[in-house]
């Protein structure tokens, strides 16, 4: 029986330690390759300077062309926005364009819907910063405040990539080895949607909530740091219910720049609430006349 | 508590050191102890089905007392179909009540009448198949005159229970297994050393091939409808490699935790996708149903040694029952009829069984020779597994006719860009089973230690995590 458990325990001794090297190859990998995935993609602006930076959801990264408003204002637009982002996202991004050293002028943030959510988290984000757990405070935090993940077993090498491998396994490992650059990486951040539906994806809700906590904390960094940030709202075609949420959102959000109704053809858009590429290109050329205008 | 979970594992070392720090010295306790447990093992999937278990258990233990004591043919006879009928009975209710209604009500609506349907939303036990034809075995063993029943419930019942292979095989019988739990065990550190190896081998085809074969099956086979040729033949593949890492892989975790505790399991698969024709395959294919069916229906049909029309019913009836034994849908049974087509020409030829011995290792020449056989062998299984995997008939003959319709213009899933991924698995996995053929497993022998770590390092990188599948035979 001795000789069977100094048997196994040789064999988890150097699992453990191969575990360990493997970790350290994945993560390697993982922070060399930077334009996978979107949050690689704001990694990749460390001690970079830029003008303007757009924060929200998947309408604002299907929704905001930096080029064309690069091309407009004659600044540097990026587009930092993440599928199924939520306010608490928001911060975290903005928290780490902090601690990664980037410099703006001005970021504008989208709230729309959003605001009915607290204590919620994209999921896309949470599993590209899983790589990442290690490296700053400000992702462990926020990892560890998330429900989705159990961050005692992160403390084990390796198993925040075998646990979460459809995200962060062997196949994104390869993917990054293959380096296939995903269309943000050369949009600055953009991706585009082709097409029209006249589907209704998304409802707005009936109600708004009393007070949303994480947007209060956004406030309050967005204070303490001395950010110049402004709210904003991407189109909504006209046919969606409950459009008088927004007009329930404007008086919570009092400098909100109501972009809803901006865009009234059809045909701009995808569904209900994403812009087409057209759309994105439209809704870019309105908001860079915008950004003239105010002569940050 | 799947053998793949962490609550398994936990399960298992505790088991474990309880077992040979305190209950391994006498029998009594040692299989009282097995008993409570594996009642526990199962009971965690749904306890209230540990009723059919002991009923299974008690009729077949008295049944097999009173068959030894009683020398009348009738009461013989009668107390064989009452086992029979309690044990085919709960199993056929269980698993078989919804589909023969359902095909009796479609058999008169195609004649023109409505029938009233009377199904009832009935939850298949897990495990039923297997461990009701391992308690048959121990009562026709013993109608036979071939086994002396045991005088002890418990180890009878431990016998019936018996955690590792509980739930999907391999069926053992009670002519091998049972009088394992009449001896004394001492710890055998090279007995536990090759079970720790099947284990870890075991899951690796289950958590690396099987898991991550089946992403990309799901997919095809929801999506069959607008995949192109290639990608519908890769679908095939795929499950073919999926339900084969499943399947042999919980069979080896079986054995192999069986031999933690000093037991040793038959051998359920012996690397089937290296045969060279249908009837090897079958020889190799889960073996312990295989050798029931052939030892306790086609043998006393008459087996082999009747007129060729006869051999051919049997064979007929062998596979369309073992087919249906998988489960209450016609892919199934249309599966066994496939196969034992398959199997007709060998058997009207007389050469089903001219490739009895394993592969050995090959010149050029001869390996030119037998790899096309292999692979025409492996092609008709994989053509067959479409009904298996299917949802139902109909759907099968679509995704046949989009395969061969060689339609390549539309949607093809190697374009994904996991699927290069997937192959980097698989190639390595057959490479190592082929050098490996004519072991049990690749771990043991030489340098096993780091072919241990290498393996479970192998578990932890290429595993497929995030969507864990049930094990396949589970349901049957």
């Amino acid at each position: 029986m001795t000789q069977f458990f100094k048997y196994i325990i040789g064999v988890i001794l150097i699992v453990l330690a191969s575990l360990y090297v493997a970790d350290k190859v994945y993560t390697h990998i993982n922070s060399v390759y930077y334009s996978d995935t979107k949050f690689q993609f704001i990694r990749s602006f460390q001690d970079k300077k830029v003008d303007y930076i757009f924060l929200g959801s998947s309408r604002v990264e299907n929704g905001i062309n930096p080029l064309v408003i690069d091309s407009i204002t004659g600044g540097h637009a990026v587009n930092f926005a993440v599928q199924s982002s939520k306010i608490s996202d928001m911060l975290l991004i903005l928290k780490l364009l902090d601690e990664y050293n980037v410099s703006y002028q001005k970021v504008f943030i989208q709230i729309d819907y959003i605001y009915n959510f607290q204590n919620q988290y994209s999921n896309v984000l949470d599993y590209e910063l899983i790589p990442f757990y290690n490296s700053n405070k400000v992702i462990q935090n926020h990892l560890d405040k998330s429900n989705k993940f159990n961050s005692f077993e992160f403390s084990f090498p390796f198993m925040r990539y075998a646990l979460y491998d459809q995200k962060n396994g062997f196949r994104r490992l390869v993917s990054n080895f293959k380096k296939s650059p995903s269309a943000f990486s050369y949009n600055n951040g953009f991706k585009e949607l082709h097409g029209t539906s006249s589907k209704n994806t998304h409802d707005l809700p009936s109600y708004i909530i009393e007070n949303n906590s994480d947007f209060e904390n956004l406030k309050a960094y967005i204070f303490k740091n001395k950010i110049n940030a402004s709210y904003f709202c991407s189109p909504i075609r006209r046919d969606t219910k409950n459009l008088d949420f927004i007009d329930k959102l404007t008086q919570k959000i009092p400098d909100l720049i109501n972009y809803t109704g901006i865009i009234k053809n059809e045909a701009y858009f995808i569904d209900n609430i994403h812009l087409n590429e057209k759309g994105a290109y439209k809704f870019s050329e309105i908001f860079a006349n915008y950004i003239l205008n105010q002569s940050y | 508590m799947l053998f793949n979970s962490f609550a398994f594992l936990l399960f298992l070392i505790i088991v474990f050191l309880l077992y040979w720090s305190v209950f391994s010295k006498k029998n009594t306790y040692r299989n009282l102890f097995l008993l409570i447990v594996s009642y526990v093992f199962y009971g965690w999937w749904d306890y209230r089905f540990l009723g059919l278990i002991l009923l299974s258990t008690v009729v077949d233990y008295f049944i097999g007392r009173q068959l030894e004591r009683t020398g009348i043919k009738k009461k013989r006879k009668l107390l064989f179909i009452l086992s029979l009928s309690v044990n085919l009975g709960t199993l056929a209710f269980f698993k078989y009540y919804n589909f023969f209604i359902e095909s009796w009500v479609d058999a008169w609506s195609i004649l023109g009448y409505h029938i009233e349907s009377y199904t009832l939303h009935i939850i298949l036990p897990v495990g039923i198949s297997f461990y009701t034809f391992q308690t048959l075995s121990y009562t026709i063993d013993i109608y036979r005159k071939q086994l002396k029943p045991t005088n002890s419930f418990i180890d009878f019942a431990a016998f019936v229970s018996f955690f590792p292979q509980l739930v999907a095989g391999p069926i053992e019988r009670a002519s091998h297994l049972l009088p394992q739990f009449e001896k004394k065990f001492k710890f055998d550190f090279k007995l536990a050393k090759s079970g720790l190896h099947l284990i870890i081998w075991g899951l690796l085809k289950k958590v690396v091939i099987a898991d991550s074969c089946a992403i990309y099956v799901n997919e095809i086979f929801k999506n069959y409808d607008t995949l192109n040729t290639v990608s519908l033949i890769l679908g095939s593949v795929y499950f073919a490699f999926q339900i084969y890492g499943d399947f042999s892989g919980y069979s080896d975790m079986a054995i192999g935790i069986a031999r933690l505790f000093g037991f040793n399991l038959k051998r359920n698969f012996n690397y089937p996708y290296f045969s060279r024709d249908i009837a090897e395959f079958w020889r190799n294919w889960h073996i312990s149903l295989t050798t029931w069916f052939r030892d306790y229906l086609y043998i006393p049909m008459g087996g082999s040694r009747v007129s060729t029309i006869k051999k051919v019913r049997n064979t007929f009836v062998v596979f369309l029952v073992s087919g249906f034994w998988h489960g209450a849908n016609w892919t199934f049974i249309v599966w066994g009829f496939l196969n034992a087509l398959y199997f007709l020409p060998l058997l009207l030829a007389k050469k089903n069984r001219i490739n009895i011995s394993t592969i050995k290792m090959l010149g050029i020449k001869q390996t030119l020779s037998v790899v096309p056989r292999i692979l025409i062998t492996f092609f008709l299984t994989c053509f067959a597994w479409i009904f298996f995997r299917a949802d139902s008939v109909e759907v099968a003959f679509k995704y046949i006719s989009n395969m061969v319709n060689f339609n390549f213009g539309i949607e093809f899933l190697g374009h994904e860009r996991y699927s290069v991924e997937l192959l980097l698995l698989l190639v390595p996995f057959v490479l190592v089973e082929w050098f490996n053929k004519l072991y049990e497993e690749p771990i043991s022998r030489n340098y096993e230690f780091i072919k241990l770590s290498l393996c479970i390092l192998v578990i932890f990188m290429f595993g497929s995590y995030s969507n864990p599948q049930d094990f396949i035979y589970f349901q049957f």
